[in-house]
């Protein structure tokens, strides 16, 4: 698939940047969406001119999440045979698909998010290594407010990345953050300005990412999430191996 | 014993001039109850437990008789465990409600509840190790996850006493309500979990508590097998009420 107009790729210096399209919908994300952001996972973990893997979006914030307005998926849909009819619908099969590809990018990922970032613009950003917020944000899952929830993995992501405690603000109580509460919380690693726009206010931070050496952190990462699911034995055993 | 269910809420409470092993049991059927009725929405638990002498609680529930062994080191918290399993059980919004003092196994009862909630002024502190007592009923397990390792060794080993100022600053309590008006405002923020969508609360947490001993890989099918099989009836008055633009009315259901 290739990329329209509704996801914008743009590198600079050593940074690929994957910008959400959609200001008329605050970039809400369709199905064709999430195919292309996986797609443009899978190619910057390939191309080795890029260092650094960074999502935001244009217009008045980063995502307002799922686009529950979209018409119907007409393309070649590489899932087809995964949707079954039930009362509930199909399995988030794509959205799980895609963070998962994220979260294991052997690269250094940053969610840039200012004016809001709910849903599945937030559930991209948990599977992110790190994220920046303007003090402004909106910033959360409000889906239980309408009985609704993803199943791409934050349930098991949340609780590590913040401990969980917080888990039942977020997830179960569709607490909305600002800035300085995910900062408080321990969500995310830096509050910038939104002006005059996320990236810009975030060069810095980029800076210094992409200054870090590119093998060492795809090891230190790689044993970072692999040990989450081993004991403590096998995570220095996984440690040798990886050395 | 001081319970109630008034209209959709299980409220139970728990201090020092009450606490014995039959209160434990009669806390437990409350809360395998508050699961098992689907009417019931949330299950509050009113705290207020100084440290106190553990050998002065009573017999063990008559169900649990035959368990209680003899010896120098006494039997193993196997009621207090029950009690823990019966209210981790509890898929429903769960709050315990902190009112001037928390400790020893009663930190425990909080720690297994969804959220934490203590008046101003109040304190914890766990006095088990430092008393040469091994706390056995949950929170090794409990604790580090909900605040990091660092902070639950803090509390649980060095027996450091927290405000609950410091206690929201770690992430442990979620809300702390002034003393002035806090009957109020906590009956109110009771309330306001009873309207939410109790479903969609359950199907959540059934996910995170799942997952916390799952991979990664293994999480995501439990996410996508948990997502074919529950059905949530309100999701449909949450949409309607969110294209309406209007509050949702959730039945739990």
């Amino acid at each position: 698939m290739n990329n329209g107009p509704e996801l914008l790729v743009r590198d600079e210096d050593g940074v690929r940047h994957l910008i959400l399209n959609r200001p008329e919908k605050i970039n809400a994300i369709d199905y064709s969406q999430h195919l292309r952001l996986m797609e443009s996972f899978e190619q910057a973990e390939q191309d080795d001119s890029v260092s650094v893997l960074a999502l935001s979006g244009v217009g008045r914030g980063f995502c307002s999440g799922d686009d529950l307005t979209a018409s119907t998926f007409e393309g070649v849909d590489p899932f087809e045979h995964r949707k079954v009819d039930l009362e509930v619908g199909s399995g988030p099969t794509v959205l799980l698909q895609s963070c998962a590809v994220l979260r294991r990018l052997s690269k250094p990922t940053v969610a840039l998010m200012h004016g809001i970032a709910l849903g599945s613009g937030y559930d991209y950003s948990l599977s992110c290594d790190f994220r920046v917020v303007t003090s402004d944000i909106r910033y959360g899952d409000p889906r239980i407010d309408r009985a609704l929830w993803a199943a791409e993995g934050w349930s098991y992501k949340l609780p590590r990345l913040i401990g969980q405690s917080a888990v039942s603000r977020i997830a179960y109580m569709g607490e909305i953050m600002n800035g300085k509460t995910a900062f408080e919380y321990g969500l995310a690693h830096r509050i910038v300005s939104g002006n005059p726009d996320i990236i810009e206010s975030s060069r810095q931070f980029l800076e210094e990412l992409v200054s870090l050496s590119g093998l060492a952190y795809a090891r230190a990462k790689k044993n970072m999430l692999d040990a989450l699911d081993a004991t403590f034995e096998q995570s220095l055993d996984m440690n040798l191996a990886n050395v | 014993m001081n319970s109630s269910t008034q209209s959709s809420v299980v409220r139970v409470s728990l201090d020092n001039s009450t606490i014995s092993f039959a209160r434990f049991e009669d806390i437990r059927n409350l809360a395998l109850q508050a699961q098992a009725n689907s009417d019931i929405r949330a299950l509050a638990i009113d705290l207020d437990v100084e440290p106190y002498d553990p050998s002065t609680m009573g017999p063990w529930p008559e169900r649990l008789a035959s368990r209680a062994v003899a010896g120098s080191h006494g039997p193993g918290p196997i009621v207090e465990q029950d009690l823990i399993r019966a209210l981790r059980d509890v898929l429903k919004p769960t709050v315990a409600i902190i009112h001037s003092s928390l400790s020893d196994f009663a930190i425990d009862l909080a720690s297994i509840c969804d959220l934490r909630l203590a008046v101003e002024g109040a304190q914890m502190i766990d006095t088990r190790v430092v008393s040469g007592r091994a706390a056995a009923s949950g929170n090794a397990y409990m604790l580090p996850r909900l605040v990091g390792l660092s902070q639950a060794m803090r509390i649980s080993l060095l027996g450091e006493e927290l405000t609950a100022k410091e206690a929201l600053r770690i992430g442990y309590i979620h809300r702390v309500i002034p003393k002035l008006g806090a009957v109020e405002a906590i009956d109110s923020y009771i309330e306001g979990l009873a309207k939410m969508p109790t479903r969609a609360w359950e199907v959540h947490k059934m996910q995170v508590l799942g997952q916390l001993d799952q991979d990664f890989d293994t999480a995501m099918v439990h996410s996508l097998g948990i997502r074919q099989t529950h059905v949530i009836k309100d999701r449909m008055e949450g949409i309607k009420a969110w294209r309406e633009r209007r509050d949702p009315e959730f039945t739990g259901k």
